[in-house]
């Protein structure tokens, strides 16, 4: 009855809940009545699975495709251009790629490694060795972003600190000409971005660049440099050098 | 039977914390830590931190067991590959149970992630995170 009479704005909205980090354990402390309805909506609400064969899975294709004309268009139009037009020179927009696609990364490992957890195997694994990060990102999430694996894996002869990973024909600057005057520049600043996101939150800090290296029938060859800090050779000389 | 759950995360800060009482034996989830424990847990499980750094590099297994202990109370530990950190201070061994509920978690967590509206290392202020972290608690401990 009191329902009908208050009108709905004046009810405490449901959003006060959750927790509070300048509260902390009080904020959320005790399962009451009303979350007990939450639970329910929560519970009985559509939400995606993340692994396949886990509950009703949304993400059951293994390889959801999107159309590469389409991302090439966003891709130019939007992420480019855009920054294109606020950047004064070729290393500032580089830099602006790359620091959008640096949160794409951390959220690219969590997922990769939630959805290759099967019901059989539902622990996933962590990285500690730095070849073993370097092979998953050439394999795994190579397949994931771009539905194949990178065409190279190679360490630096002059320095320890240095790994590169090549990929012949990168899809996103598939169709991407740049103005003659900005030839230095590689579009590909943004998946270096990813990676260095990615090697970031597996405490692997490094910085990762994109080089345009042409070969024989590969006119937009991409290097990816990838410079570890010396923090994680130490760190891998003192663990597993013996 | 008290649980004092926090995750933390890559820059050592909180960004989930919730304490809870156990379900089991017709308990109804309070929990019954003493005012001066209620003070001290964020301070053990920030005390673990510095063991998980030095045992996760170690196994390469997300969950790492009871990895501390502080005068009875046990701290479990849980890794996800973004060295986000679960920890669980609990008073007896659970290891099973604790590893299903910390997996669920890493689940919860990475819907969380993906919202492009979350960046990583924001404290999750989610009241459905909130309300299904507690389900999990009831189903699990």
């Amino acid at each position: 009855m009191s329902s009908l009479i208050n009108p709905s704005l004046s009810h405490t909205p449901p959003s006060t809940r959750g927790y509070n980090p300048a509260v902390g354990v009080l904020s959320n402390g005790l399962l009451t009545t009303t979350d007990v309805q939450h639970a329910f909506i929560a519970a009985t609400a559509p939400s995606i699975a993340l692994a396949p064969g886990k509950r009703n899975s949304m993400a059951l294709r293994k390889t959801p495709e999107i159309s590469l004309s389409a991302l090439i268009y966003i891709f130019n139009e939007l992420i480019i251009n855009y920054n294109f037009n606020q950047s004064s020179n070729i290393a500032v927009l580089e830099k602006k790629l790359n620091a959008l696609g640096y949160p794409i990364g951390i959220k690219a490992l969590e997922l990769h490694s939630t959805r290759s957890a099967s019901p059989a195997a539902p622990e996933t694994k962590r990285f500690t060795r730095v070849l073993d990060v370097l092979q998953y990102i050439h394999t795994h999430i190579w397949t994931m972003l771009f539905s194949k694996t990178a065409d190279n894996l190679e360490k630096s002869q002059d320095n320890a600190d240095e790994y590169m990973i090549i990929d012949n024909e990168p899809p996103l600057t598939k169709y991407a000409k740049p103005p003659k005057e900005f030839d230095q520049l590689n579009c590909n600043a943004f998946v270096a971005g990813i990676l260095e996101g990615l090697l970031d939150a597996a405490y692997f800090s490094c910085s990762v660049s994109a080089h345009t290296v042409p070969v024989d029938g590969f006119p937009m060859r991409t290097v990816y440099l990838i410079k570890f800090s010396r923090s994680v050779l130490e760190r891998e000389f003192v663990r597993f050098s013996r | 039977m008290s649980y004092y759950l926090a995750m933390i995360g890559t820059q050592d800060n909180p960004i989930y914390e919730l304490e809870f009482g156990s379900f089991r034996q017709g308990n109804d989830g309070t929990s019954k830590f003493n005012p001066e424990m209620k003070e001290l847990n964020p301070f053990i499980l920030h005390a673990a931190l510095d063991i998980i750094e030095d045992v996760q590099w170690e196994t390469n297994t997300l969950y790492l067991k009871a990895i501390d202990n502080f005068y009875g109370h046990l701290i479990s530990a849980y890794v996800t590959p973004g060295n986000v950190k679960f920890l669980l201070l609990h008073e007896t061994k659970n290891e099973e149970a604790i590893r299903h509920f910390f997996t669920d978690i890493n689940d919860l967590y990475v819907k969380v992630l993906l919202s492009p509206f979350y960046n990583a290392n924001d404290p999750i202020i989610s009241p459905s995170f909130d309300v299904k972290v507690k389900t999990l608690a009831k189903k699990y401990l």
